[in-house]
């Protein structure tokens, strides 16, 4: 199965949901600035990475992980790819997961300083702290989805 | 194979478009289109299935906001990782001057009593369009 984690800029926080299911950070403890900004694409997209799908790694169960920034298109992205999905025939091989509701303002604040205007010195601080207090709420949010695909194999 | 006519909205020049497609004596009567500027239909996100055309192609309309060339992009790249052939998606953009403007008429559809002015409206920067948008479906051009 193929898992697309979506937000507006595919930087932060679809980058850290992914980062997560892949184990490449704990869900035990609060990542570091350094651990965060280790992983691949956090706060390191830039405009012409809009619309992108980035793979980002296959978990332990096979399923391909992916990243998209779609800007401010919300949850109707969702039903545009499932749509364009079975469209194709294949809307039981993929899951799109829109991350967006889980971002705080720190997140979005901070992302939009450090990405869209440039400035992460400004930006950085903020996204990554913002990042830190929404933490628990991606941990959750990624175990769900991984019942979830659980669920939808088992059918 | 599926044929997509794709701009800022799906239900009003992409539509326009997908119609004219299929049935190339279309006439202009945008109120006989299922779903011309219908609002729960345009806010759902999903693409439209609109018909078959002369080859047996299945025929969409879909709307994706301002940046279609954006998501122009991530459809193209869902479908190479869905590993589906290049010949079973084809996207045609419908572009026109009047867009931004018939979105922005659009939200008054989501009023009920606004509905038949914000159709109007729109049919009438449709008409003025006509031409601009025949030009941009291939099978009528070439």
């Amino acid at each position: 199965m193929k898992i697309i984690y979506h937000c507006f800029g595919g930087s932060h926080s679809s980058v850290t949901a992914a980062a997560l299911h892949l184990g490449l950070l704990s869900k035990e403890r609060l990542p570091t600035a350094q651990e965060l900004m280790a992983l691949p694409y956090y706060d390191k997209t830039n405009d012409d990475d809009f619309g992108s799908i980035h793979y980002m790694g296959r978990d332990e169960k096979g399923n391909e992980i992916y990243i998209l920034g779609k800007k401010s298109l919300g949850n109707r992205f969702s039903h545009l790819l499932m749509g364009i999905a079975e469209m194709l025939g294949k809307e039981d091989q993929i899951m799109v997961v829109n991350v967006m509701e889980r971002v705080n303002m720190s997140m979005k604040l901070g992302g939009f300083t450090s990405r869209r205007v440039s400035m992460p010195v400004l930006g950085r601080p903020v996204v990554i702290q913002g990042t830190r207090q929404a933490f628990a709420s991606l941990v959750n949010m990624v175990e769900v989805i991984k019942i979830r695909i659980l669920d939808l194999k088992q059918r | 194979m599926n044929i997509i006519f794709l701009g800022t909205t799906g239900v009003h020049q992409t539509l326009l478009a997908a119609g004219m497609y299929i049935d190339p004596k279309f006439n202009r009567s945008y109120h006989t289109l299922s779903y011309f500027n219908d609002y729960q239909q345009e806010a759902g996100g999903h693409p439209i299935y609109i018909g078959r055309d002369y080859a047996g192609r299945r025929v969409h309309s879909l709307g994706v906001g301002a940046d279609v060339e954006m998501v122009s992009k991530t459809i193209n790249q869902l479908r190479i990782i869905l590993d589906s052939p290049a010949g079973e998606l084809q996207l045609i953009p419908i572009m026109i001057k009047s867009q931004r403007l018939i979105s922005w008429l659009h939200k008054f559809a989501r009023l009920a009593w606004l509905k038949p002015l914000s159709s109007y409206l729109i049919a009438l920067l449709l008409n003025r369009e006509y031409d601009q948008i025949r030009q941009q479906i291939p099978h009528l051009t070439n």
